[in-house]
């Protein structure tokens, strides 16, 4: 239902154009929960806003590329059609519950007014299903809530009502950038729950944006790793976790602390910094960082994102020299 | 809130002695006194020796500002020593002059220069932004009497539009309930003189509500600036509703809030009287009211008169902290 192919953004900064998303593609299938994983600007988040068309203009601006959904072109569709979109077709969830909603307008208001833009509700009836979406996603006592502000809401409340307004108008894609961060480690995993829940009762399309592989094993079919504004590695979760081959995504999982584990040992990291997009690297961005680089070719050349020799179709790599799927459970 | 209003009530007590005294003081500082002044300098001193003592002023200090304590006790203000009508009904009389002129200054300072702001933050760097800074600038620089002279010269002079002095025609008679020449109009339904009224108002209200436009403008364009990156904001759009939406009701709303301060502070500013404005308009408001009452060193008619002016701005300020909170729902007073 969603299509993207070789989406390339530019932010023009005062230090020159930075190449934030570098020839992204992505499909989902319709009823499909993907995650979206990398680090802090490796260009995930840019790529859920240019999907919704809210690239903060004229600094970012999408260069080359196509989005599609459901077969429309997204890229170069006027203000008012995406508009239209927005909201009622595809709808996203932020970071943040603490700055993202109004802080002086009531938050059924703020549901209300999202109903009222795309489906002609009136007052009352927008109101009813307002309560409807608030008790769905286990908020108390509903319709008083309704005229409670954000502030007399906690994080993890606040961030129910975001969801509530992001799926007021049964959008067909769900976009959640970073839904669990800003939250305390036991309502991440309720909130992670209503999402699944969600996007299971409602037949929606999720996209999961998170710099967290724990959050993406528990919630999500498929996995992308970006890495320096591409994908880099792609595979049925469950897969990439057996046999992650990219040594970037190898990086990211040994970097998960283990409760198993000796207590003493230092918790692993990737060695280096990300390469700053406006280093102009030719080959892969990863190369300066990888402990399995090949002299020549990984300096030179940019890996195509490929099929890994001996997994799964669906698992997809780019690296010359990636790390071999374990031979016991290959057939798995 | 209640509790709040009367909490800041009682501080304001302790706040208007002090004011009390320094005006006290300030008076009997400036050089001469009332008898100089109603009998000029070459007055005979036992002249003036009788009017000191008509007036108590012969009285030791301490004792004066004891007499005068007491009075204000019991809420009496004196009367004025050049014109002798009570300092009271002078307020009465004058007041509403100013505040007419204060509120239509400050209506055309706000409906104009919110949104300016809002077109400069909009349009920021372009020749839309740099003009509107380049008019603030201007209209915060400009010597107000020059521009009050200017538009008189201009409108009520050269082009004849507008009268250029006074509240109301010569020729028009209206009974004045209320001061308020607008209001009077209204009660007596008199059309003619209301908008004879308004006609008045307008070149003074625009060069006194010059400056608090300019100041509102930047910073309607600073708040706005501040509000449009919020985070709210993009979740606002993200839901598709209009852009006019997006801007009344999620930036607008959220950037009034160092706006509603400007305009408090400069109503207040503006309630205490515009000489200059008053002067070439020949405004009867208390700006005059109390540059004439320094002159003559009219000793009941400054401290009264200050001490009406410091009400009003405590007034005016607590009203402002109150609007916060209807702006604002975090706000909250106990």
């Amino acid at each position: 239902m969603l299509e993207i192919a070789g989406l390339e953004v530019e932010f023009r900064t005062q230090r020159g154009v930075v190449r934030a998303v570098d020839g992204v593609d992505l499909a989902l299938e319709v009823g499909s929960t993907t995650g979206l994983v990398g680090e802090s600007g490796s260009g995930k988040s840019v790529t859920a806003l240019a999907i919704m068309g809210l690239l903060p203009e004229p600094a970012a601006r999408v260069i080359g590329g196509s989005i599609r959904l459901d077969g429309v072109e997204l890229v170069g569709m006027p203000e008012a059609q995406l508009r239209r979109r927005r909201g009622s077709e595809v709808a996203m969830v932020f970071q943040d519950p603490m700055t993202s909603l109004n802080p002086v307008m009531p938050i059924g208001a703020q549901i209300v007014e999202t109903l009222r833009a795309h489906l002609r509700h009136d007052r009352r009836a927008a109101r009813r299903r307002a309560v409807e979406l608030l008790d769905f996603v286990g908020i108390p006592g509903p319709s008083e809530r309704l005229a409670s502000y954000p502030h007399q809401l906690s994080g993890g409340m606040r961030q129910r009502v975001m969801i509530a307004i992001a799926i007021a108008c049964e959008p067909k894609l769900l976009i959640a950038d970073e839904p669990t961060t800003a939250l305390d480690v036991t309502i991440q995993a309720q909130i992670l729950e209503l999402l699944r829940r969600t996007v299971d009762e409602r037949g929606m399309t999720l996209l999961l944006i998170t710099h967290d592989l724990g959050v993406v094993a528990g919630v999500c079919d498929r996995t992308n790793v970006m890495y320096a504004g591409k994908v880099v590695e792609r595979a049925p979760t469950a897969a990439l976790f057996r046999a992650p081959s990219h040594h970037y995504t190898r990086g990211l999982l040994q970097s998960i602390p283990r409760l198993d584990g000796p207590r003493k040992t230092i918790l692993a990291s990737i060695e280096g910094l990300p390469p700053r997009p406006s280093d102009g690297l030719r080959g892969c961005p990863f190369a300066p960082r990888c402990p399995a680089r090949l002299d020549d070719r990984c300096w030179d050349e940019m890996p195509p994102l490929e099929r890994l020799p001996g997994a799964t179709a669906a698992h997809l790599v780019a690296c010359w020299n990636p790390a071999p799927v374990p031979d016991e459970r290959a057939s798995a | 809130m209640a509790w709040y209003v009367v909490r800041r009530f009682a501080l304001a007590v302790p706040v208007l002695f002090g004011v009390s005294l320094l005006v006290f003081l300030w008076v009997r500082a400036l050089p001469g006194g009332p008898a100089q002044g109603l009998l000029g300098e070459r007055a005979d001193p036992a002249a003036v020796e009788a009017v000191e003592r008509q007036y108590g002023l012969d009285r030791p200090v301490y004792e004066q500002y004891g007499r005068y304590v007491g009075s204000l006790v019991r809420l009496e203000f004196g009367q004025s020593i050049t014109s002798h009508q009570p300092v009271l009904s002078e307020i009465a009389r004058r007041f509403p002059a100013t505040a007419e002129l204060t509120a239509a200054a400050m209506l055309f300072a706000v409906a104009a220069g919110v949104p300016l702001g809002v077109l400069a933050a909009k349009r920021r760097q372009t020749w839309v932004d740099q003009a509107s800074l380049v008019g603030s600038l201007i209209g915060i620089s400009i010597p107000i009497f020059f521009l009050a002279l200017l538009l008189k010269y201009v409108f009520a002079v050269r082009l004849g539009w507008l009268p250029s002095i006074g509240r109301l025609d010569a020729l028009l008679s209206l009974p004045h309930p209320t001061n308020l020449y607008t209001v009077d109009a209204l009660l007596a339904g008199d059309w003619e003189a209301f908008a004879d009224v308004l006609r008045h108002l307008l070149l003074p209200a625009i060069a006194l509500g010059t400056i608090p436009l300019a100041i509102i403008a930047r910073i309607t364009r600073a708040a706005v600036l501040d509000v449009i990156s919020e985070d709210y904001v993009r979740t606002a759009r993200a839901k598709g509703i209009a852009r006019r939406l997006v801007d009344r009701r999620h930036i607008l709303r959220n950037a009034l809030l160092p706006v509603s301060t400007v305009v408090g502070l400069q109503t207040g500013l503006l309630l205490s009287g515009a000489v200059l404005t008053e002067t070439v308009f020949a405004w009867g408001g208390i700006g005059t009211w109390i540059y004439d009452a320094i002159r003559f060193r009219d000793y009941p008619v400054l401290q009264g008169g200050i001490l009406f002016l410091a009400v009003l701005f405590l007034l005016v300020n607590l009203l402002v902290d109150l609007s916060y909170a209807l702006i604002d729902p975090r706000v909250r007073y106990r």
